[in-house]
């Protein structure tokens, strides 16, 4: 018996005994002193991670078009950036006035805009409020639009007469949606006002002649830049030539990952009748809506970078050829 | 009766065996292998304390600190550390906020003392007193207390800023340090505003590495859901809106990082005109920002000099950073959590997936931000109260953690997870050659003109000419 009990105590005591050794085996007693990632070799990797992604050529597909890899783009992808572009800085409708008290909206060019100043630094000054004008209006455009979207897809679901926890959960996030859209209305009208105040200010237009709405479009294609002896004259020139080139690359990935131009305010599908899906109609407009305000922000960009290079390059140069300069003569 | 005796004899030796092999059972290093929490980059090697039998983080060999000339009068701040000792559970990982709060190898640090009863010891070049940092090692800082980098800092911060080669190997420019850049910037208002660029240029190469991250979290789900079965019409559309949305944000904070290189360029230029900033044109950081708990000694250093009010509301509002600094670090551990809960459960649906990699994404964001405003804070202190005479390498240290001098050896090969940022989205960094400039003839006088052709063909072709500059 005293054997029997001699042999099981030896067991029991044995198998942390094996362990401790199975494990100093397999890993060393003092820590390692190597990144995390030189000892990484056990295969422990996310397997996630570890499986492909979607191949190169069907990222493409899903995006449309391919990324162009110049900064030259095909008649086609040229085609659909404009439509893009157009599309996006759609001018609103201009209220002509109706009353003695109401003051009129005046679509103003850029060329327009800038008649009256001849100084390099007002000028640079003047456009940069215009482009961000611009891209205001732009954002009010897409958060309207979107919103529109979302009203008539939910207008039928909400005549379904539902009543169940899911249903009601649905109706509660799109209305939380609804009224985030109404803020972001709201808030953009008064950036846009002060917009307009600010550009008044900086070219100096008198209210009399009406809250200016911009109507020029904002560049977006290739830019091609001075021999980099030129650039080197200055350091805003030379800081300008890295940065337009990138602005351009980010423009086109921005542009193209917008899809086509005719579902830039609503998911390719047609609707939806699960209470599952009405959660994905919606995170599918607030992603083109992000989306689309993004390629808005770095237009802006560009077409700043570019004024702010022409008028390092250029500072004297009269104003019909400094527009041309910055977005051609295409109004003309 | 011999017999009984060799039994029990076997048996004590066999009770010994037992007691010196038990704490092998509490091996904790398996807590780090989930490799989607280390794609999130809070992961960090553990082993066994010998002594304590806790789990700890690792420990980079630790340097002696650097020996450096006396120390001016003045006091400036110094970074200081602040521990807070928390159980790790043993069957979670280890999240930023647990990892920064566990305990160190090695013997126990003195508690920590409060701010305003803080020992009114100048910041030392040499090794601390032995009272005050019991270790086992020579510490490599100033206020080191046997504890490493690793256990303190916010490990996410740190794994953004310090993104594979994969990633810097497409971006411009070269690796600088805040000591580099502030190099040569003697005044301090110049000298805030350099550091104050600078972290702003590593929190968009933090919010680029990141947005790749997203990216690739994005094509995770995508790969996950086909895999899965057939995808409704909502919900491929859903996937692809999202695809495309972080191939536009990854675009985006790539050209946000350009301009962020341009603008430390630009406040080089201006504080120090006559220097040759060619080389800065474009520069890397290399450096993390400080994520610890700031020391202001506010109270000593008005003692030695009169401060302005904008210090004495620096010397406010920085803990209160600090402690908003930890909260977003929590909040970015519970959505880490709640994505990684969701990708491994059965029957998620794309939306709420989707929907949780943007809360993460977003949390991690606002983190970053909130560390560089903290940096920010820190930056604007020092300029207040650290003299121009205090320069180089202590001048840094007043800011952040100082990396240690090139003679001593170091384990500066940064503390990168293995990260599932593979492959890079196509679309999101795109490997191609800068474009030559345009040929246009050398002359200054050269027209240069977006294309004034109608409708398509408005990209600039070299031969397209235009009258300007007449």
């Amino acid at each position: 018996m005293n054997r029997f009990f001699s042999l099981a105590l030896i067991a029991c005591c044995f198998l942390p005994f094996s362990a401790r050794i199975h494990a100093q085996l397999l890993e060393p007693e003092t820590p390692s002193v190597l990144p995390p990632e030189a000892n990484a070799q056990d295969g422990t990797a996310n397997p996630a991670a570890q499986q492909n992604a979607l191949p190169p050529e069907n990222a493409k597909t899903a995006l449309g078009t391919d990324i162009p890899d110049s900064l030259d783009l095909t008649p086609q992808q040229e085609d659909q950036l404009r439509q893009i572009t157009e599309t996006l800085f759609e001018v609103p409708p201009t209220r002509s006035g109706g009353g003695d008290a109401e003051i009129v909206e005046i679509p103003l060019s850029l060329h327009e805009a800038l008649g009256q100043l001849q100084s390099g630094n007002e000028r640079l000054a003047a456009v940069e409020a215009y482009w961000h004008l611009r891209s205001v209006i732009a954002a009010l455009g897409v958060e309207t639009r979107i919103r529109e979207s979302a009203e008539k897809a939910f207008s039928v679901l909400g005549q379904a007469q539902n009543d169940t926890p899911d249903y009601q959960a649905l109706m509660a996030a799109y209305r939380v949606n609804l009224s985030s859209a109404d803020a972001q209305i709201a808030q953009l009208r008064v950036e846009i006002r002060e917009g307009q105040i600010d550009l008044m200010r900086k070219t100096r237009r008198s209210i009399e002649l009406g809250w200016p709405i911009p109507s020029s479009v904002p560049w977006y294609g290739n830019y091609s830049l001075q021999s980099e002896a030129a650039q080197s004259r200055s350091f805003e020139l030379a800081s300008e030539a890295i940065l337009i080139p990138e602005k351009i690359r980010a423009c086109y990935t921005s542009g193209f990952a917008l899809g086509a131009p005719e579902s830039l305010f609503t998911p390719e599908v047609s609707g939806f009748e699960r209470i599952d899906d009405g959660y994905l109609y919606l995170k599918t407009l607030d992603n083109k809506r992000l989306a689309a305000l993004g390629y808005i922000r770095v237009l802006e960009s560009l077409n700043s970078s570019i004024a702010r290079y022409v008028s390092a390059y250029a500072p004297t140069i009269d104003t019909r050829t400094f527009v041309n300069c910055l977005i051609g003569n295409a109004e003309e | 009766m011999a017999s009984v005796k060799k039994e029990w004899g076997f048996v004590f030796a066999l009770v010994f065996l037992w007691s010196i092999s038990v704490p092998a059972l509490a091996d904790d290093s398996d807590l780090f292998d989930d490799p989607l929490f280390e794609a999130e980059g809070a992961s960090q090697l553990a082993v066994d304390d010998p002594i304590s039998g806790e789990t700890v983080p690792v420990s980079p060999p630790a340097q002696p600190a650097p020996q450096g000339e006396a120390l001016p009068d003045d006091l400036p701040p110094e970074p200081a550390v602040d521990l807070q000792p928390k159980e790790i559970p043993e069957t979670m990982p280890v999240t930023s906020e647990q990892a920064a709060a566990s305990p160190p190898a090695g013997p126990q640090p003195a508690a920590e003392t409060p701010p305003d009863t803080a020992p009114l010891n100048p910041v030392p070049d040499t090794p601390p007193a032995a009272e005050t940092v019991p270790s086992a090692s020579p510490p490599r800082f100033p206020d080191e207390e046997s504890r490493t980098a690793s256990a303190e800092e916010l490990p996410l911060v740190r794994f953004l800023l310090t993104p594979p080669d994969s990633v810097t190997s497409q971006l411009r420019g070269e690796p600088k340090s805040l000591a580099d850049v502030l190099e040569g910037v003697t005044q301090p208002p110049q000298r805030q505003l350099v550091t104050e660029r600078y972290w702003e240029l590593a929190e968009s190469l933090a919010n680029y590495h990141l947005s790749l991250i997203h990216a690739n979290d994005i094509e995770e789900c995508i790969t996950r859901f086909s895999k899965e079965g057939t995808l409704s019409e909502n919900e491929t559309a859903a996937l692809v809106s999202a695809r495309r949305r972080a191939a536009q944000q990854t675009a985006e904070s790539k050209m946000t990082l350009a301009e962020a290189q341009c603008r430390l360029a630009e406040v080089l230029q201006a504080s120090s005109p006559q220097a040759n900033r060619n080389g800065l044109l474009a520069a890397i950081p290399t450096d993390i920002p400080n994520t610890l708990s700031y020391k202001t000694r506010y109270d000593q250093i008005k003692r030695e000099k009169p401060l302005s009010p904008q210090a004495a509301l620096l010397n406010e509002a920085i803990p209160a950073r600090y402690e908003m600094m930890l909260l977003y670090d929590k909040t970015v551990s519970e959505a880490l959590e709640a994505y990684r809960t969701l990708y491994y459960a059965g029957g998620t649906s794309a939306e709420t997936l989707l929907s949780a990699a943007d809360k993460l994404n977003d949390s991690k964001e606002m983190l970053i931000r909130c560390v560089t405003e903290y940096n920010k804070l820190i930056a604007a202190y020092v300029s207040e109260t650290v003299g121009p005479e205090v320069r180089g390498s202590r001048l840094i240290s007043t800011m952040i953690r100082p990396r240690p001098s090139e003679s001593i050896p170091v384990w500066d090969a940064p503390e990168q997870t293995r990260i599932a940022v593979s492959p890079i989205p196509a679309e999101a960094l795109p490997r191609r050659p800068r474009p030559a400039a345009a040929e246009i003839p050398a002359s200054e006088l050269d027209p240069f003109t977006p294309s004034s052709a109608p409708g398509p063909g408005r990209s600039l072709r070299p031969e397209q000419n235009a009258e300007i500059f007449r």
